[in-house]
């Protein structure tokens, strides 16, 4: 008999029969038995399962000795209520286990949408842990309820976790050119144009003061008639700026409230800065001690665009 | 049809199990008897036409039914 036979599971039985006897009731009832040998009551052969109750009706007074393998290890584990239990148990946790969703793994190309997916899913009652549901359906509920900010997404099971992968919906900015002058804010000499559109009035190193137009939206052609122009860009100038700082003396050495003003100021100078403008020149014009007071001025030379209101 | 494959030898179509000690097997066939002789026979399998023997057989013998 194979072995691979007796691993998975076979009857044991003996028998008190003359072979030849047995071998009738073979043929006759079309049995496959196994392993024929001499007992201590008898035959002992083996035979499969699915006979065992052929066998037991037949043979009244055959003995059933042990069940081999793998179906008689669990038949012997079976006959114990608790084991029985143990298994259902188990059984019915790793269901439990196997359709909940511990985590939801978002990936994209913006951590805005990212927030606004995570918070949609909280709306929508899936915060892990949560019952596996139909996915299919929470995507179809997402991207309803998102159609105007995610323009694909993937959804996917990896074990316990959902993978749900979007592309945010990007829109063009369509640009609406104007014909407003562009006028200095401020005085300054002019540095550098960012020009687009526009016909300029000023040239680099004119001095220019508040209220004067740089950038105009009329061109003159050669036949001395005015054409409008739309106006874009901007015009950096150098500009001037003093400030004053001040702190209390004995606080500090002097060397650190120096250094404390000197930032003090450049904080003061930088603010409403934006790139790339930047300071140009610092010049300090006095830092003295007067009565506990230490004080610092300073004169900056900035570049800006001047024709932005700041 | 008698197979053998090292010790083990396959008859199919026996009609009756006579004599079975470890010694010497016989069976009746369709229109013959056959007699194995050896050491450690042994019914390893059993079905309505097949039965396998393994041991160190020795010998097969014919004799008419």
């Amino acid at each position: 008999m194979k072995r691979k036979e007796l691993r998975v599971g076979m009857d044991l039985w003996e028998v008190n029969l003359q072979f030849q006897q047995l071998v009738r009731l073979v043929r006759t009832q079309n049995w496959r038995i196994y392993e024929i040998h001499n007992g201590k009551h008898g035959l002992r052969f083996y035979a499969p399962l699915t006979q065992r109750k052929q066998i037991a009706n037949t043979l009244e007074h055959a003995h059933h000795i042990k069940t081999t393998g793998m179906l008689g290890f669990l038949i012997r584990q079976m006959r114990r209520p608790s084991r029985v239990l143990c298994v259902l148990c188990a059984i019915a946790v790793w269901w439990i286990l196997s359709h909940t969703i511990f985590a939801v793994v978002l990936s994209g190309d913006q951590e805005e949408s990212k927030v606004l997916i995570s918070q949609t899913l909280q709306d929508m009652g899936y915060e892990p842990p949560f019952f596996d549901h139909d996915m299919q359906q929470m995507k179809a509920e997402i991207k309803k309820r998102l159609e105007n900010e995610i323009a694909w997404m993937e959804v996917y099971q990896e074990g316990s976790r959902y993978h749900i992968q979007f592309t945010t919906k990007e829109f063009a900015d369509i640009e609406t050119l104007g014909h407003d002058q562009l006028i200095a804010q401020k005085d300054g000499v002019i540095e550098h144009f960012e020009l687009q559109h526009g016909n300029k009035l000023v040239a680099i190193n004119d001095f220019v003061h508040a209220g004067d137009v740089l950038v105009n939206d009329v061109l003159s052609d050669s036949s001395q008639t005015d054409q409008e122009l739309y106006v874009k860009g901007k015009v950096y100038a150098y500009t001037w700026k003093e400030v004053h700082v001040e702190m209390e003396a004995g606080k500090l050495p002097q060397a650190f409230a120096f250094y404390q003003l000197l930032f003090e100021a450049r904080r003061h100078a930088s603010e409403g800065l934006h790139d790339p403008e930047r300071i140009a020149k610092e010049n300090i014009l006095q830092f003295h001690d007067n009565a506990g007071t230490i004080s610092m001025d300073l004169h900056y030379t900035l570049i800006e665009d001047i024709t932005t209101p700041k | 049809m008698i197979t053998i494959v090292k010790n083990q030898m396959m008859i199919e179509q026996y009609q009756e199990v006579l004599r079975v000690t470890s010694d010497a097997i016989t069976l009746r066939l369709k229109d013959r008897m056959l007699s194995i002789e050896g050491e450690d026979l042994k019914v390893s399998a059993l079905t309505k036409d097949e039965i396998l023997i393994e041991g160190q057989w020795k010998g097969l013998q014919f004799h008419e039914a």
